[in-house]
């Protein structure tokens, strides 16, 4: 309420105030991100908010992950995959340096991967590293990465944020004094307001046109717009009210760019708790849902709907919304045949995030329409973690953006806070797993979707949009974000 | 005095320890793990353990309070979990914005409600008595987040002699960082100024009607020699009390200004850490946001001991 009655003031306030005509800067960027890093290490911590600074302009990893998703080389310079998929072997690029000077070999990657994979580590995503068997430098620029089963996603996941690669020498003072690889070097933090990068003059590939490149960070949604407006930042790759976006797209010195994340919305239900253990009632649930009032209610309508858990710009992507439209009665019959007729009383927890607080209001409307009275309690990040997706799973319905890469195989995990229990399910993904030929991959994640969407595992609501705003003349950015990132490197004034 | 001062001091410090041991108490059952937050959704048991180590909180809870409250008097609060920093540098870093910010807010609303109360009370429900009357009213009415909107809207969009948020740093020079505190500094002060300036115009009002004045005036003195020799410094005991309750309220409770104008203060740092789970830096800031209001309220009853005799003989 807070945050709608100051839009309608500043609004408001906005009409009074004419906007200047703003100069446009040659190679240097402000960029807003809304949250600022707990530190800069994203080798040790799982926050969004330091990879949406430092990956790709500050740290590298074997290969990166360009704007479409694909992994592309990186500090490995190419490499050669043994016939049984078990032997990667990286051929490292020459005349790298680090940040402090330190020519980059292969004794970095062995202690990166070994660091990430070891007994002390505290890697967010130390899974991407445990099939892992082995890391032996072959030579000083050559790296041989044996795995215990064929992996399809490896050269994905070396590309990574979790796998970037560090130094030995300053491992343990990256979180303050990050040390990397890439076109930029840090230069200084002032907590609480930006962190400063600056070109590397040293830098093995093509230099980037930007020469200082500046974070600041910004969460709430009027100050946003106010910096922008100011000209005091030049583009938020995320901004943080989309109710704006009309009248920004109207002002010559802006451009609105809009695309999509990795995240699905999902509406998930506790398989672990009746009656949503009964399929009938999940569909019955889906049969509730308005997607598209969803979309327009939680995200301004910027979103795209999902009928399954799969990013819908790829191109493998099936669309599978049809399959369970919007259908009070039908749901209503589900709910009489699965023997809950006169509807069920259920808790509806929602992490703070605005989309899902937005969503799960007109969501709980839905499911009353057919007879499901949901409560609605709102935790805060760390109490949805510990209490929602950890046990006890002590919740009915949540609503939640899954932002990682390909993490529809989640679902087959036992200890999942979906507690959904489905061997078939199970041995496809084990199969998705060990499949290294693309044709097949596809073929099997799409199978894997069909599937989910038939036992309305959970309900499929929209893909997170990526809601940009930039000042007009500022080329170079991504419209999507297949990764959390903010790649800067090629940036440019036109 | 000596007696005021020690009773007062020995106060202080009673309330800061069970303040201290109370926001220990309270933030270690809050739900929610800090290392599972660090790791997140894709968290393992073997990297929430190494992680707990390194948090340090693998040691028992009272272990780690007793730990806490022996670093206390020589300022070592412990390392963020969130930063991994010490946390005394975090707010160091954080009271070089806001206390400056406050101490400049509460200059701006000193200097205005003071000469506004004195000549208000030149002619009492007069044309000017009744514009400041209004003035102030205004100024209490309307909310200091809109207030900064619009400041933001004119100096900064509109005019653009402003940064609309954010602080460079001191490191960059005074005026730069100055600036940036300009506007908050305002949009902090003007209620203020405005209780202030109420407040001092009825202490004036209420001191011009005491027998002495009658008697300054009788003996000869102009109407503007007896307000500023006589009635002024008698008027400022409920002044003082008011400024010292708006000083701590403003380091304490600047948070929604010093998130408008994204300010990395004292607010904006525990409402961070607060979202974020960071307990042990949000323990830390409520135990010196504490111990700020306690002081300023000790030196308030201190101040008032030197400018009133009566108090002191007591």
């Amino acid at each position: 309420m807070q945050i709608a009655r100051r839009t309608m003031l500043l609004l408001g306030a906005a009409a009074l105030a004419a906007p200047r005509a703003l100069a446009q800067p040659r190679d240097s960027l402000v960029v807003g991100n809304p949250v600022e890093p707990p530190h800069l290490d994203p080798t040790t911590h799982v926050a969004g908010s330091i990879r949406e600074v430092v990956y790709a302009n500050l740290y590298q990893g074997l290969t990166l992950i360009d704007e479409q998703g694909q992994p592309y080389p990186c500090l490995a310079e190419r490499w050669d995959v043994s016939p049984d998929n078990l032997a990667y072997t990286f051929h490292l690029r020459r005349g790298v340096t680090f940040h402090d000077g330190r020519p980059f070999t292969s004794a970095d990657v062995v202690f990166t991967l070994d660091r990430a994979r070891g007994p002390q580590s505290t890697n967010a995503n130390k899974r991407l590293f445990e099939t892992i068997a082995s890391v032996e430098a072959t030579g000083p620029h050559t790296v041989r990465v044996t795995l215990s089963r064929p992996v399809g996603s490896f050269l994905y996941d070396m590309g990574s944020a979790d796998a970037a690669i560090v130094s030995e020498a300053t491992a343990a003072t990256n979180t303050t004094n990050p040390i990397g690889t890439g076109p930029f070097r840090f230069v200084r933090w002032v907590r609480g307001d930006r962190v400063e990068l600056d070109r590397y003059p040293q830098y093995w590939g093509e230099a980037p046109r930007i020469a200082r490149v500046t974070f600041r960070f910004i969460s709430d949604a009027q100050a946003q717009a106010a910096a922008l407006r100011s000209g005091d930042v030049h583009v938020f790759p995320t901004f943080g009210a989309p109710e704006l976006f009309e009248e920004l797209r109207r002002d010559p010195n802006f451009e609105v760019l809009l695309g999509l994340t990795e995240g699905e919305v999902i509406l998930a239900m506790n398989h672990r708790r009746r009656p949503l253990n009964d399929v009938r009632v999940r569909r019955a649930v889906t049969h509730a849902l308005d997607r598209q009032a969803i979309n327009e209610g939680a995200v301004g309508g910027y979103g795209r709907l999902i009928g399954t858990h799969y990013p819908p710009h790829y191109p493998d992507a099936l669309d599978l919304t049809g399959m369970y439209p919007h259908d009070v009665n039908r749901a209503r019959a589900l709910l009489r045949e699965a023997g809950v007729g006169s509807g069920f009383q259920a808790r509806l927890i929602l992490p703070p995030f605005p989309y899902a607080r937005r969503a799960g209001e007109i969501v709980q409307a839905m499911l009353a329409e057919v007879g499901i009275r949901a409560t609605i309690q709102v935790y805060q990040g760390p109490q949805w973690l510990s209490e929602v997706f950890r046990p006890p799973y002590d919740y009915d319905f949540t609503i939640i953006a899954h932002t990682e890469p390909f993490d529809f195989p989640n679902y087959a995990r036992p200890d999942w806070y979906i507690g959904w229990e489905n061997q078939a399910y199970r041995d496809l993904i084990e199969r998705w797993f060990r499949a290294v030929d693309p044709a097949e991959r596809s073929a099997l994640a799409q199978q894997a979707q069909r599937m989910l969407a038939e036992e309305c595992v959970a309900g499929f609501l929209f893909q997170l949009p990526k809601t940009g705003v930039q000042r007009r003349g500022l080329t170079g950015m991504w419209r999507n974000s297949p990764v959390q990132a903010n790649d800067v490197t090629r940036a440019a004034w036109s | 005095m000596l007696r005021i001062v020690a009773e007062r001091l020995l106060g202080f410090l009673v309330a800061l320890l069970a303040t201290a041991v109370a926001a220990f108490v309270l933030l270690d059952i809050v739900p929610g793990d800090p290392a599972l937050n660090m790791l997140g959704t894709e968290a393992r048991e073997d990297t929430l353990a190494a992680a707990r180590a390194l948090l340090g909180l693998d040691r028992p809870a009272h272990e780690r309070l007793l730990i806490w409250l022996a670093g206390l008097p020589f300022g070592e609060f412990g390392v963020s979990f969130r930063y991994r920093v010490p946390i005394a540098d975090l707010v160091a870093e954080a009271a070089a914005v806001t206390v400056p910010l406050a101490m400049l807010a509460m200059a701006l609303a000193v200097c205005t409600a003071l000469p506004l109360a004195l000549v208000s009370v030149l002619r009492p429900r007069g044309a000017v008595d009744w514009a400041v009357g209004l003035l102030s009213q205004l100024s209490l009415a309307v909310p200091n987040f809109w207030l900064g909107l619009l400041l933001i809207l004119l100096f900064s969009i509109s005019l653009g002699w402003l940064p609309a948020g954010g602080f460079p740093g001191w490191s960059g020079g005074i005026w730069p960082a100055l600036s940036a505190l300009l506007l908050p500094a305002v949009a902090l002060a003007a209620p203020q100024a405005g209780i202030l300036a109420r407040v001092a115009r009825a202490a004036l009002l209420e001191t011009l009607a005491e027998p002495y004045i009658r008697t300054a005036r009788a003996k000869g003195l102009s109407r503007a020699a007896v307000l500023f020799r006589h009635a002024l410094r008698n008027a400022l005991p409920p002044v003082v009390t008011v400024a010292g309750v708006q000083f701590s309220v403003m380091l304490a409770g600047s948070i929604i200004v010093e998130n408008l104008f994204v300010l990395p203060g004292l607010g904006r740092l525990t409402f961070q850490a607060i979202q974020q789970n960071d307990l042990i830096l949000v323990r830390n800031t409520v135990l010196l946001l504490a111990a700020a209001v306690m002081l300023v309220n000790m030196l308030v009853d201190i101040a008032y001991a030197a400018i009133d005799p009566r108090l002191r003989a007591r």
